[in-house]
């Protein structure tokens, strides 16, 4: 569609500025980081400009008390939870997509019914379920101990199945031709064989959008921590809920003898825990459109 | 004819080991569902029927006692009514805003691409993160804004006294986050619609503005009605906001209903009061799915 000056003009202004509203918490974050706590109190500015262009403290934070730990730990459930979301995904958009066993569509249809159920809904109730558990952290069938709770349990158990990635995925197999499979079954080929050697190349998009989800949804997960772990230890926090305990730790810490509140140090954690979910989606963004596009929900 | 070819191709011990293995995959996954997304929610219609501390004993069943308490305390209704306008507000603006700018991100200019980058930034962020910053940045003694404000000569804003301003802020902070994400599925929407029809409606000589009133806003009924159901899910699910920059103050005018749950359940140690509430989100959040989904296929 063709727009005149004017229009054009006016959405420059508008998606510029907007645009900077966008990062400017952000752009506050990283410049805000690089002052020393004084200097950060003293200033007036909203746009902190440091004096100094030093990135000491994201290197500070970076190996701050149990920092690294978090990180480990969000990692390490955010690669359990690719693995199980890109698996079940791939699987069972094949048999939803091209299988043709009994109660393939009951199926189906039970599985997209459970994204209506608000998630909030599951919290009280997962609770009492997590935590009696049976046979585990010290119960005996159903009552005694904390069951998953305060274990990793909790942190790997739920929510393995990625009801969107699912869908968006049998989605694009039914875009899929069927011709590679009739070929592959000729020549012998087992119906794993044929998900992932032949099929799963061919999703790619859908599966930077998994990947996405996964990376986002694990990373910034603050509930898990707040209400099936009480008082984590470093190997149960993940990085958003330790990020949420760094002002209480940063605060009136003696600086110079003087008692102050590190901000810079918190903008610089914030920063950073900031960056890897951008950075994750500035990589994989142009499929994201792509794949939004195969769900179907073009209006 | 097609059916006969496709029998022929497998026999009926193939179609049998098809089978098997079709649920050999599918089966845990469907058990795993049952578990992990039904059994709480019938769990939790049960534990509204009761009274519970949650840690010792069991529930005890009380009937519709936790129901008549919910929907007859001054206290629950306020919660509900202040669920309902702070994210009524939240709701209004997430259906326009996010339009607005689809359309802008969807004008052929330089640096298209950019800004769409730049706008979807927001949605990647974490509540919980970007939270730390706000709390900062509205901090009555050492907070940019009151520094801001003094030195330009205006008086400090205690803005965690200010029910007005908790409201402001926790509405500025959604929209943020949210906009790009909303963005997103109308400027699919948009593309989706055939340049055909503006074409056919230029030549019979419709405006810019009339265009956009009798084609695109129509046409993207099923989308708003998507941004709808999604709107209306995370209006009564708010919580982490709330959370870290409110706390449900001041004096408890910004509790909303997931708050109030929250505190009901690992404050309170209420499980009865926390599930009714869990009940009351799921019974709304369906009905409107439903209405809302029924409308769109039917005006489509």
């Amino acid at each position: 569609m063709h727009s005149s000056a004017l229009i054009r003009g006016t959405a420059h202004v508008i998606l510029f500025a907007g645009g900077l509203m966008m990062l400017y918490p952000l752009l506050y974050a990283f410049f805000g980081a690089m002052m020393d706590p004084f200097e950060y109190l003293r200033s007036s500015s909203l746009i902190p400009i440091p004096s100094h262009l030093n990135f000491y403290k994201f290197a500070e934070m970076v190996t701050y008390k149990d920092f690294p730990y978090w990180i480990r730990n969000t990692l390490f459930r955010i690669t359990w939870y690719l693995i199980f979301m890109v698996v079940t995904s791939v699987v069972l958009g094949y048999f939803f997509a091209k299988g043709t066993f009994v109660g393939r569509k009951a199926c189906f249809y039970f599985i997209l019914s459970t994204m209506m159920i608000p998630s909030i809904t599951a919290m009280i109730p997962s609770y009492v379920m997590y935590a009696r558990w049976p046979w585990t952290g010290g119960n005996d069938v159903f009552f005694g101990g904390h069951g998953l709770l305060n274990s990793w349990g909790v942190l790997l158990l739920p929510g393995l199945v990625s009801v969107m990635s699912l869908f968006l995925t049998k989605q694009m197999y039914d875009t899929l031709p069927g011709e590679y499979e009739e070929s592959a079954r000729m020549d012998g080929a087992s119906t794993y064989r044929i998900i992932f050697q032949i099929y799963a190349p061919m999703l790619k998009p859908v599966l930077a959008v998994i990947l996405i989800t996964d990376f986002n949804g694990i990373w910034n997960d603050f509930m898990t921590n707040l209400i099936y772990t009480d008082n984590p230890g470093r190997n149960l926090t993940t990085i958003s809920y330790g990020m949420t305990k760094l002002p209480k730790l940063l605060s009136n810490i003696k600086l110079q003898d003087h008692f102050v509140s590190d901000y810079p140090g918190i903008f610089a954690a914030a920063f950073m825990i900031v960056l890897p979910t951008i950075a994750v989606y500035l990589l994989v963004q142009r499929h994201i459109v792509q794949g939004l596009a195969m769900s179907g929900l073009k209006g | 004819m097609k059916s006969i070819v496709q029998k022929s191709k497998y026999g009926a011990s193939q179609r049998r080991i098809r089978n098997i293995e079709a649920w050999a995959s599918v089966g845990p996954v469907m058990v795993y569902m049952f578990i992990f997304s039904l059994l709480p929610v019938m769990f939790v219609i049960y534990l509204s029927f009761t009274e519970w501390n949650g840690i010792i004993g069991l529930p005890q069943w009380v009937g519709l006692k936790n129901f008549v308490n919910f929907f007859s305390s001054s206290q629950y209704l306020k919660v509900l009514w202040q669920t309902v306008y702070i994210g009524g507000i939240g709701l209004i603006l997430g259906m326009t805003l996010p339009f607005l700018l689809a359309l802008l991100l969807n004008l052929k200019i330089r640096g298209q691409s950019a800004y769409r980058t730049v706008w979807y930034i927001p949605v990647v962020t974490s509540f919980a993160v970007m939270s730390q910053i706000v709390i900062v940045f509205l901090n009555p003694m050492d907070g940019s804004l009151n520094h801001f404000l003094l030195s330009i000569g205006l008086q400090r804003v205690d803005w965690q006294l200010s029910t007005f301003w908790m409201v402001f802020w926790i509405t500025i902070f959604s929209q943020w986050k949210g906009m790009g994400g909303g963005a997103l599925l109308f400027l699919a929407g948009l593309q989706s619609v055939d340049p055909s029809v503006y074409e056919a409606a230029k030549i019979d000589g419709a405006g810019r503005w009339r265009r956009m009133v009798s084609i695109t806003v129509p046409l993207m009924k099923p989308m708003w009605a998507f941004v709808f159901v999604m709107g209306i899910n995370g209006m009564f699910q708010v919580f982490e906001p709330i959370y870290f920059i409110t706390q449900g103050g001041p004096k408890g005018t910004t509790t909303v209903i997931v708050y109030q749950l929250w505190k009901d359940a690992f404050v309170n140690f209420q499980m009865g009061m926390a599930s009714v509430g869990s009940v009351v989100i799921l019974l709304i959040v369906m009905a409107c799915t439903m209405v809302s989904l029924k409308l769109s296929k039917s005006i489509y």
